[in-house]
């Protein structure tokens, strides 16, 4: 492999890296190279021996990983002065009748939205159970229509059945989309809890 | 060797290779590879860590027709060489304290 194909090919590797970050590694393994052929050594040579291209990405990525790791690591909890741990405590004696009357709408707040989220499920639930209910009751008039086939009113089966299966698709339908619904809202939730948990962890708070 | 052992030692024969003169990347590799096993792709982030830190810095010059990078060890590099040789001291005396034990023990089941 030549020079340029080696730089042509760990440019290709490293796309998806910043373009200043990816020039400083091409540069840093052309020098290599460089210095090499100006010893004596052949450019085919100078370029295997810097490492297979293989080797070369995995440890620039592998680097990279490990930098993006440290720089979200919590750093120590910093530690405050007496002069602001006074006021902080003043200020709280002398605002504690604001403070506790914004607590109490912030619990009132948080009780309020659990209240309407088991509301609402309990909502979805009983709509689930109608749902499936009404699949059942469907089947049902469209087994009920064989008799009025039978009986000789061919109408009136004939309107059992289609009720029947207008029923059966609807709730279906219905079914289908609470449980897509669910599945979404189960998502968000922990999509919440994941982001909130991230942001306390390079808040430095857990 | 231990990972963790090597990383260190790596960092401290990198500032090691320019104590005395500023280096190149390349002269790096060859002046430490017959004591420690290093390859350009583990030499690349100490160098990044060590400038990172404040031990090292890098100037870039010509030589050749094309741009070298030449890397100067700091106060700060030569600080962590010196605390160094102590902990090193501290270790050896830990490994006499090891081989000693190894000895008795081998004479003592003689």
């Amino acid at each position: 492999m030549t020079k340029m194909q080696f730089e042509t090919s760990l440019r290709a590797r490293l796309r998806g890296i910043p373009e200043n970050e990816v020039n400083r590694y091409v540069e840093y393994y052309m020098e290599m190279i460089n210095d090499r052929i100006d010893e004596g050594m052949g450019e085919d040579e100078a370029v295997a021996a810097v490492g297979h291209l293989d080797d070369i990405e995995a440890r620039i990525r592998s680097e990279r990983q490990q930098q993006f790791v440290n720089s979200a690591k919590p750093e120590g909890k910093k530690k405050l002065s007496s002069g602001a741990a006074a006021a902080i405590i003043i200020g709280c004696i002398l605002f504690s009748p604001l403070i506790i009357g914004l607590l109490g709408i912030a619990i009132g707040l948080v009780f309020g939205v659990i209240g309407i989220a088991i509301g609402l499920f309990f909502a979805a639930v009983g709509i689930y159970i109608g749902a499936l209910a009404c699949v059942a009751a469907g089947f049902g008039i469209m087994f009920i229509s064989i008799f009025s086939f039978s009986a000789g009113m061919p109408a009136n089966g004939l309107f059992m059945l289609g009720g029947g299966f207008f029923l059966t698709g609807i709730s279906i339908l219905i079914v289908i989309a609470l449980n897509r619904l669910a599945a979404l809202i189960i998502r968000s939730i922990g999509r919440l809890f994941m982001r909130i948990d991230r942001r306390f962890a390079r808040g430095g708070m857990v | 060797m231990d990972i963790q052992l090597k990383r260190g030692l790596l960092d401290i024969c990198v500032l090691s290779a320019m104590k005395n003169n500023d280096s190149y990347g390349y002269k790096i590799i060859k002046d430490i590879k017959p004591y420690i096993d290093i390859s350009e792709s583990t030499l690349y982030p100490i160098l990044r860590r060590l400038e990172g830190n404040g031990m090292i810095t890098v100037r870039s010059e010509e030589f050749n027709g094309r741009l070298r990078k030449y890397y100067h060890i700091t106060p700060l590099g030569k600080k962590r060489l010196a605390d160094f040789y102590d902990e090193w001291k501290e270790i050896d005396a830990i490994y006499q304290y090891v081989i000693r034990e190894d000895y008795d023990n081998d004479k003592n089941a003689v």
